[in-house]
């Protein structure tokens, strides 16, 4: 019961980031590369309580931003799944928590992942955005991290103990 | 006991990182069918944004306010300014105001001298800006008119004043608009006294670039840009905006189009170009005989 609120809390709190981006507000090309939403949200939630959320629900999640907020289709959401996933691991194996690794660990994820994102697209030869913007997106993704997981432990998502 | 609850999550793990392996694979896969085939999963994921986001609108509303407020505020901030401001262009406006209305009268004049009649068929249809492309590197806007209402591709946006874009990705209730600021965009266009052809391509900023410009001694900062028409996508004489030069020297186009309060969109209707696929004939003496007999064959019952 706790994991099917969780599950879908998550849903909706992603949903409603994506929504955000989307609003047509200043459709100003020169504002610098905004967080990626989603994705510090989903590292959030993972960094916090890696037990309560599926794997399939983030590959569902993050492959519905891609799609619906004009990324390349599946790529991001790889990505971010292998990252989830290498959090997760971190979280479990490490009984202490230290918010400070925590983070940094999330930080670097988040920088692979958007490095990764880049170097991949240049492969394939799909048109690729400027190295500087990406690199600053994940400066804003990974500063966004610590605003996600006080948000998500004021609604009561707590870091559990390691089983 | 221990050891075998020991061997049970490991045989647990080891499963659960092959279906994280598998599931990876999946959406690797799907990136790469994106790669391979652009058109047709740009074609399913305007299916998937048509039949999400005009269900979601109703979320987006408060969002949409609050943005608004905190636009409005920043201006309340700054009344004073933009009030000397507005009096100085309303000084100008009304000098401008007196030339517009008698270049009105001459172009009635001339326009009745030449007997000359604007396209009846270049009529529109009014669509609200649902949504933005959500992400920093693609410059686009959603519509929400589709293929319900006799949208197509390629057809281009207009706000009241000048060219915002052309549609591209249709769904039944959606259509997406590719900005002119967007890296994919190039559109050909007429810089005018001077009537230089170029290709105005974007690339992420506000203005986009000028290319492929013959003679840049003829134009100058200042210079109307509209449409070309060449390429037969979007029709020719739409506003585009007005030639700026940058400090290093490259041109670039100030849009005419009010990109920081994108609502409300024209989606000009573009009737369909008549094709020429008759090859020509040969004109024969034979040819032109058995048109005249025809002719008589049709006259004789006639007669």
């Amino acid at each position: 019961m706790h994991r099917l609120l969780a599950a879908v809390g998550f849903v909706a709190v992603a949903l409603l980031l994506m929504m955000v981006q989307m609003v047509p507000a200043p459709a100003q090309p020169e504002n610098l590369p905004g967080p990626d939403l989603v994705l510090a949200l989903t590292l959030a939630w993972v960094g916090r309580s890696p037990q309560t959320l599926p794997v399939i629900l983030i590959a569902c999640v993050l492959l519905a931003a891609d799609l619906l907020l004009q990324y390349p289709p599946g790529l991001g959401a790889a990505l971010g799944v292998i990252a989830a996933e290498v959090l997760r691991r971190h979280i479990l194996r490490f009984r202490t928590r230290y918010f400070p690794a925590e983070w940094s660990r999330a930080a670097l994820l988040i920088f692979a992942v958007g490095l990764g994102h880049w170097i991949i697209l240049g492969l394939t030869f799909s048109p690729q955005p400027v190295l500087g913007d990406i690199v600053l997106r994940a400066m804003f993704t990974a500063a966004a991290y610590p605003v996600f997981v006080g948000a998500l432990s004021l609604c009561g998502l707590r870091a559990e103990a390691p089983a | 006991m221990a050891q075998d609850q020991g061997a049970d999550t490991l045989y647990v793990r080891t499963l659960r990182r092959i279906l994280v392996g598998l599931l990876v694979l999946v959406l690797l896969t799907i990136f790469l069918f994106w790669r391979i085939d652009g058109p047709r999963a740009e074609h399913a994921r305007m299916a998937v944004i048509d039949s999400v986001v005009p269900r979601l609108a109703w979320m987006m509303a408060p969002v949409r306010a609050v943005s608004d407020m905190a636009r409005d505020f920043q201006s309340y901030a700054q009344l004073y300014e933009q009030n000397q401001q507005l009096r100085r262009e309303l000084q100008q406006m009304k000098a401008w105001k007196e030339a517009a209305s008698q270049l009105e009268q001459k172009n009635a004049q001339l326009m009745d001298l030449n007997n000359l009649r604007l396209d009846p068929k270049l009529t529109h249809i009014g669509g609200v800006v649902l949504a933005d492309s959500g992400s920093p590197f693609r410059q686009s806007v959603l519509v929400n008119i589709g293929s319900r209402d006799g949208v197509r591709d390629g057809w281009a946006a207009m706000d009241g004043i000048g060219l915002v874009g052309r549609i591209s990705g249709v769904a039944r209730n959606s259509a997406r608009v590719v900005l002119l600021t967007d890296s994919n965009s190039s559109v050909p266009v007429l810089i005018e006294p001077s009537g230089q052809k170029a290709l105005l391509k974007g690339d992420d900023t506000v203005a986009p670039s000028i290319a492929f410009l013959e003679t840049v001694d003829l134009v100058q900062p200042g210079d109307r840009v509209v449409t070309s028409g060449a390429g037969g996508v979007l029709p020719p004489g739409l506003l585009v905006g007005h030639l700026a030069q940058t400090p290093d020297g490259r041109l670039r186009v100030r849009l005419a189009a009010d990109y920081s309060r994108l609502r409300y969109l024209r989606v000009l209707r573009k009737p369909d170009l008549e094709q020429i696929n008759d090859p020509g004939g040969m004109v024969t003496p034979d040819a032109l005989l058995s048109g005249v007999q025809s002719f008589d064959l049709l006259q004789v019952p006639d007669g």
